[in-house]
Order: C-alpha cells, then sequence, then structure tokens
C-alpha cells in the first residue's frame, strides 16, 4: 500500500500539485499560477489603489511573496482563496502604511478603469452609463477599507459570501453586514451626486 | 412587517441570499412601500454599474517585470548563501549572531516610533486583539473598529456592537467578573480577550445577543 502511494502522482488535488511542483523546483509552476491569477491580483490591487502604475508595483510585490509562500500552501482552501488572501493582505499592509504617514488614498485626477463595453446602447446612453460607472468607482475609492473589500469582492470578483468569509477572516454575517453597508453607501454618494 | 426593512436585507435579497420565506414577506413589503423600493432600485443600480466596470489589462511589461524580480530575489539569495558559505563556520555564526542582533533592535525601534505615530494618529487605526502582545495596549479614544479573532465590532457611543448587529437590539447582561463569564470563555475560547476590555460589548452567540459589561 505504502509503495502504491509512493508512486502516485503528487496530489490529487491540482492546486495542491502546483504547489507541491513549486515546492520542488518546478518553476513552470510558478508560471502557472502567474498565468491563472496575475490579471485578477493586478485588478483587485488597482481598485484597492485606484491607481495604475501602484497597482503594477503592487502586483510584482505579490508575486514575489506568493513565490516565497507558495510551498506552504496546504490544500486546506482553494488557491484562488489564498492568492487573493495574500494580496489583500499586502494591499492593506502597504496602504494604510501610506494613509498614514503620506496620504490619502484618493486621487480625484486618477484613472477610473470604467470603460462600458455594451456596444449596443446608443452614444448617449453609453455616455450616461460611463458617467455612472466613473462615479462609483470614485465613491468605491472613499469607502472604509473593511466595506470596500467586501464589494470589490463580491461585485467586481464575483465571488460567493463563503469564500469572501474564508478570504477575510471574518463569520458570514460580518459578510453580508459589511457588503449590504458598503452598496448602500455608494448609493447615497451617487444619489446625492445626481 | 411595517417598518423600512433594512440594508443588510435588500442587499441580501439582491444576491438571493434570502430564504423563500424571507424574500416573500419582503416582497410584500416592497409592494406597499416606495422608499424601501426605492432604495432596492438604488442598491442595484450600484451593483450593476460595479459589474460593469471594466477588467483593467495591466500593461504588456508586467509579466516579464515579475519573473525578473523573482529570479533577482533567487540569486539575491543564493549570493548570500554563497557568501555565508565562504565564511568559516565560528565567523559565520558570530556574524550572524551580530546581524541578527542589529536587525532585531532596528526593528523594536522602528516599531516603538511607528506605534507612537500610529497612536497620535489613530483615527484609521483598526485594533486587533487577536496578537496576545495587544491585549496589555489600552484603547486609545479615537479608534472605532475592532478586531477580535474573526469578529468585528463598531463603537456606537460607549458600546462595542459587533457587525451585523443593530445597536437598539435587546442583549442579556453579563457581568464580566460574574462566573457566567469565566463558563461562556470556556466554552467559547475566543471571548477571553473581550473580558480585558473596558467598555460594553454587545454579540451574538449562537441565538442570543449578549452585553458584556
Amino acid at each position: 500500500m505504502e509503495a502504491m502511494t509512493a508512486t502516485q502522482p503528487l496530489s490529487s488535488n491540482p492546486d495542491l500539485e502546483l504547489a507541491e511542483r513549486h515546492r520542488y523546483g518546478d518553476e513552470a509552476a510558478f508560471e502557472e499560477v502567474y498565468l491563472r491569477f496575475g490579471s485578477m491580483v493586478y485588478n483587485l490591487a488597482f481598485r484597492m489603489c485606484g491607481k495604475e502604475e501602484k497597482a503594477e508595483d503592487l502586483t510584482q510585490e505579490i508575486f514575489l511573496r506568493i513565490h516565497r509562500h507558495l510551498e506552504r500552501f496546504n490544500g486546506r482552501s482553494s488557491l484562488k482563496t489564498w492568492v487573493y488572501r495574500v494580496a489583500l493582505n499586502h494591499c492593506r499592509s502597504k496602504l494604510s502604511r501610506r494613509r498614514i504617514f503620506t496620504r490619502p488614498l484618493a486621487d480625484e485626477n486618477a484613472g477610473e478603469g470604467v470603460d462600458l463595453v455594451d456596444a449596443r446602447r446608443d452614444p448617449e446612453q453609453r455616455t450616461l452609463a460611463q458617467d455612472t460607472a466613473a462615479q462609483v468607482a470614485r465613491a468605491l475609492r472613499e469607502l472604509k477599507p473593511a466595506f470596500r473589500e467586501a464589494v470589490i469582492l463580491r461585485d467586481l470578483e464575483g465571488m460567493t459570501y463563503e469564500e469572501i468569509a474564508e478570504i477575510l477572516k471574518i463569520r458570514i454575517g460580518t459578510v453580508r453586514s459589511r457588503i449590504a453597508r458598503g452598496r448602500d453607501r455608494l448609493r447615497t454618494v451617487l444619489e446625492k451626486q445626481s | 412587517m411595517t417598518a423600512h426593512v433594512s440594508a443588510e436585507l435588500l442587499s441580501a435579497y439582491l444576491d438571493h441570499e434570502l430564504a423563500a420565506n424571507e424574500a416573500q414577506e419582503l416582497e410584500e413589503h416592497l409592494e406597499s412601500c416606495p422608499e424601501c423600493f426605492a432604495r432596492l432600485e438604488g442598491m442595484r443600480r450600484v451593483v450593476s454599474s460595479l459589474g460593469h466596470l471594466e477588467r483593467m489589462a495591466p500593461s504588456s511589461t508586467l509579466d516579464q517585470l515579475v519573473m525578473r524580480r523573482v529570479v533577482l530575489a533567487g540569486e539575491q539569495k543564493s549570493w548570500l548563501d554563497r557568501l555565508e558559505s565562504s565564511l568559516p563556520s565560528y565567523q559565520r555564526q558570530s556574524n550572524m549572531l551580530a546581524l541578527f542582533s542589529v536587525v532585531i533592535a532596528l526593528a523594536l525601534i522602528v516599531f516603538s516610533f511607528l506605534y507612537a505615530l500610529k497612536i497620535r494618529q489613530s483615527g484609521v487605526i483598526e485594533v486587533r486583539f487577536d496578537d496576545p502582545a495587544w491585549e496589555s495596549v489600552s484603547e486609545p479614544s479615537e479608534v472605532t473598529h475592532l478586531s477580535v479573532g474573526d469578529m468585528a465590532f463598531e463603537l456606537h457611543g460607549e458600546r462595542w456592537i459587533e457587525e451585523g448587529l443593530d445597536p437598539a437590539v435587546e442583549a442579556r447582561v453579563v457581568e464580566r467578573g460574574a462566573p457566567e463569564a469565566t463558563e461562556l470563555t470556556k466554552l467559547h475560547p475566543t471571548l477571553e480577550p473581550l473580558l480585558e476590555i473596558e467598555r460594553p460589548t454587545v454579540l451574538k452567540l449562537g441565538n442570543e445577543v449578549i452585553e458584556l459589561r
């Protein structure tokens, strides 16, 4: 039985197998992780900091951390959840330091990352929708970080309440409350602006 | 359902997170309450706008930058390894010890400085009691959020209220010094740090809401 186990593949869990390949020095494993999650991490960083250049710096730092710690991934959560947790923790640590010691996160001149892709809308509708999306993107950056994280994970990344609870290490009830309060705050800001 | 419904209920409804009977009750209320209906529609617009935000594409060089940084970090590590292995072992040990002491001393100085600065500007600080080292730290008066393990609290007046709870909710009072409080911490060890806080703290335990005083 033991002999059989020894000849089996590294793991039947593909996420864990990736981590094990990385542990044994297979650089292709890390590249695979980057291919799977690079865009996701970049978008998360962008929505957390609001600046493209800073988001690229954060993405590089996050993947450096992932490269260092991937061998510790134990498969208790999915790799996606683990990567999100590493990314969010890094953003929190970097951005809270900036907020305390340098300047507020908000930057009125920053790009909003807004482009409504529905080409079927007429030009006027598209402009209106783009304006709303630009306002919502600006308001998102002004939310308290705890609410912003929850709203980004739910409404931009499409994660379930359970996944968000696992990433943020909080109860489902708290996830529900943070999403609701974040959305309601955004609603109030948008209604005031219109 | 006569009073207006909470944002939490409306938001959960949008996510199809309500039980069938809750959803039906809410829909009946919405039919007769234009304010709640407008609030729901406002929230729906927010969700829709967020859903339409473009996925950003990083610059074409980011892949290379990430890979180069990873390789550089690996080379740096192996350069240090080589340097270390080129030293005689006694020198290596004393060098490592000296380096370690300097790093610890510097870390302590920087930490003390940053912490003092953080307390002074503390409107944005989140206090976490999950690390036992924090337990002896008194609460700065401007702090409005508190995390204890997986529980999160907000300051309402003089009381810490667990996030998601209505501040007006009726709660059974448990004195912090009472034997019941000790019993509760045996059942729920994560509550232990809450006994060290001075302010009344309201939280949900199972189906019951209690207030630690």
